[in-house]
């Protein structure tokens, strides 16, 4: 009897330990890295979008089988469990009962998607960090600001078109662009344009480089379909300016990441939209070495690359 | 304890544990031998803060697999050359019949372990990280737990299933277990009766990769997730149970 009893005890101690130790809601981790993207906010103001402030927006952590979403009330924040409002697994700017909410799988499920990722490329040392959770919310926060303040901008960028439905649009820029090598490799040839631009303060040299830039593009643009430059502007100025959140968040938290993964992909080149981001990033950088103020007014309403000739006076 | 000494005895003499032991220490020498047998886009991993894990999370792969093959024969064995009736008309209950053969199990199943570690201990220092070895202590006792809850689940099994039927489940869950993460992955991405399928997998199986990384932590100086090793403790403790519950009709 005695003996059962110390079974039943030690069953018991066990349960309880495992209980106990147990994670139960928003991991450690993810709250750590909410907090550090929030503590990013002075350094995210001195870029200089107007409003744009992380706590205006709630942020929902999903972990395939619940949205923790975390919203901000003065120097505190509450987190409050629903079932998933998507059923895929993406960090995306979501409209959720009339406003816009960042939607982030959590760090754990990031990890694991990324570091899978990351093994069949062979990128076997850099596991998905913090770093890379905090500036992929920085990039989401602003797709909201973007759409809770400038949806009938956009909307005119992008010619009306929702290319975001059954992924036409990723179909529409392999197909249209980069399956056509002539229409590639005038892409490349500026985006090597773009990269020296943003790597160089002196405007005249700027200017110069625009100029080729803006010659290769009317050549190109004219192997285009008009919805197909409309999508392409659509992606240079709004993943591009997100991006361009992105990877200033990025320099403030690590530099060198910022110079090896965002400066040394200023000019790439993928198939696909994923190129956009980084030659949007380098037109806001361009901007940024002619007339840093740009962020106060730009609205949206036309591509980053006509600010940028208008700057030129092109 | 007679009986687990006995029956640790004769899996001594049979030299199951030395050849398979054996075999499990070449596959982990020829992995760890620091010519690149391990590369990712043909560049050889030689860091190795890389490396140890890796070879940790192989030589626990093999020391599941082991453990099923060292205790998938001891308790059907006895049934079949009818040793059980002399031990059990000497009033010994099943109970502790099987749970002294169990303990024969886990005793090989560690057995074999060490000789792994001992191949490890070499590769440590062959990396120059001689001062590191005491490391070894709480990754041997942290991958025991994964020894020991398979050596557990195996002998249950054994008792009630045929020993091929036994062996099949016990290395699936060696695999479920082993690629636990993956298992929650997927979990999270797909939906449907798929989802449901593999969230009932989760719950059925131990996550031995999650015990398996916290030895990996220990060696490599990471922080520990307490949890994972009390599940798996009160894994080791559900089997017992269960191995406590059935019997086995003497033939």
């Amino acid at each position: 009897m005695k003996k059962r009893l110390v079974i039943v005890f030690i069953g018991i101690i066990l349960v309880v330990s495992v209980v106990l130790t147990g994670n139960y809601g928003l991991s450690d981790s993810d709250k750590q890295c909410y907090e550090s993207a929030v503590g990013l906010q002075e350094n995210i103001d001195e870029i200089g979008f107007k409003d744009f402030k992380l706590t205006n927006y709630p942020v929902a952590f999903c972990d395939g089988k619940r949205d923790y979403v975390i919203t901000s009330s003065g120097n505190s924040y509450s987190i409050q469990k629903r079932k998933p409002v998507l059923d895929t697994f993406v960090a995306t700017a979501f409209e959720v009962e009339g406003h816009y909410e960042v939607i982030i799988p959590t760090k754990e499920l990031m990890s694991g998607l990324m570091n899978v990722g990351k093994t069949v490329t062979g990128d076997m040392e850099s596991g998905y960090n913090e770093d890379e959770q905090v500036t992929t919310i920085w990039h989401e926060t602003f797709h909201c600001w973007q759409l809770s303040n400038f949806e009938d901008n956009i909307s005119s960028l992008n010619g009306g078109h929702d290319f975001g439905e059954e992924g036409y649009g990723e179909e529409m820029i392999v197909k249209c662009c980069d399956e056509n090598s002539e229409v590639t490799a005038l892409y490349k040839e500026g985006a090597e344009l773009l990269k020296k631009a943003a790597e160089q303060e002196d405007k005249e040299e700027i200017r110069n480089l625009i100029l080729q830039y803006k010659d290769i593009q009317e050549k190109r643009n004219a192997l285009l379909d008009e919805t197909v430059q409309k999508l392409e502007d659509y992606y240079t100025s709004i993943e591009g300016s997100a991006c361009y959140v992105e990877a200033m968040g990025c320099r403030y938290l690590d530099k060198k990441r910022f110079e090896e993964y965002y400066m040394g992909n200023i000019n790439l080149y993928v198939k696909g939209s994923s190129k956009y981001y980084y030659s949007g990033m380098a037109q806001c950088m361009i901007l940024d070495n002619l007339d840093s103020t740009w962020k106060t007014s730009y609205d949206f309403s036309k591509p980053l690359i006509y600010v940028i000739y208008e700057k030129l006076g092109l | 304890m007679m009986i687990a000494v006995t029956a640790l005895k004769e899996k001594i003499r049979k030299k199951v544990l030395y050849i398979v032991s054996i075999l499990g220490g070449l596959i982990l020498a020829l992995f760890g031998t620091g010519t690149g047998s391990i590369s990712i886009d043909g560049t050889p991993v030689t860091d190795y803060k890389i490396l140890a894990p890796i070879l940790l999370a192989i030589l626990n792969v093999i020391s599941c697999v082991m453990a099923v093959v060292l205790s998938l024969d001891t308790i059907p064995n006895e049934y079949e050359r009818k040793t059980s009736h002399l031990v059990l008309i000497r009033n010994v209950s099943q109970t502790k019949y099987h749970a002294a053969l169990t303990i024969a199990n886990i005793m090989a199943g560690l057995l074999a372990e060490l000789i792994l570690f001992a191949v490890f201990l070499l590769f440590m220092i062959s990396q120059h990280q001689g001062g590191d070895i005491w490391r070894l202590v709480p990754a041997f006792f942290i991958s025991a737990i994964c020894v020991v809850l398979i050596c557990v689940m195996t002998s249950w099994l054994s008792i009630f299933l045929p020993r091929f039927f036994a062996g099949t489940l016990s290395v699936i869950i060696v695999l479920a277990g082993v690629f636990y993460n993956m298992l929650e992955l997927l979990n999270s991405i797909v939906g449907g009766f798929a989802g449901k399928l593999l969230k009932g997998i989760l719950y059925i199986v131990p996550d031995l990769h999650g015990i398996q990384q916290q030895a990996g932590s220990v060696l490599t100086d990471g922080t520990i997730e307490v949890h994972l090793l009390l599940k798996g403790l009160l894994w080791i403790y559900i089997f017992a149970m269960l191995l406590g519950l059935f019997k086995r009709k003497e033939v």
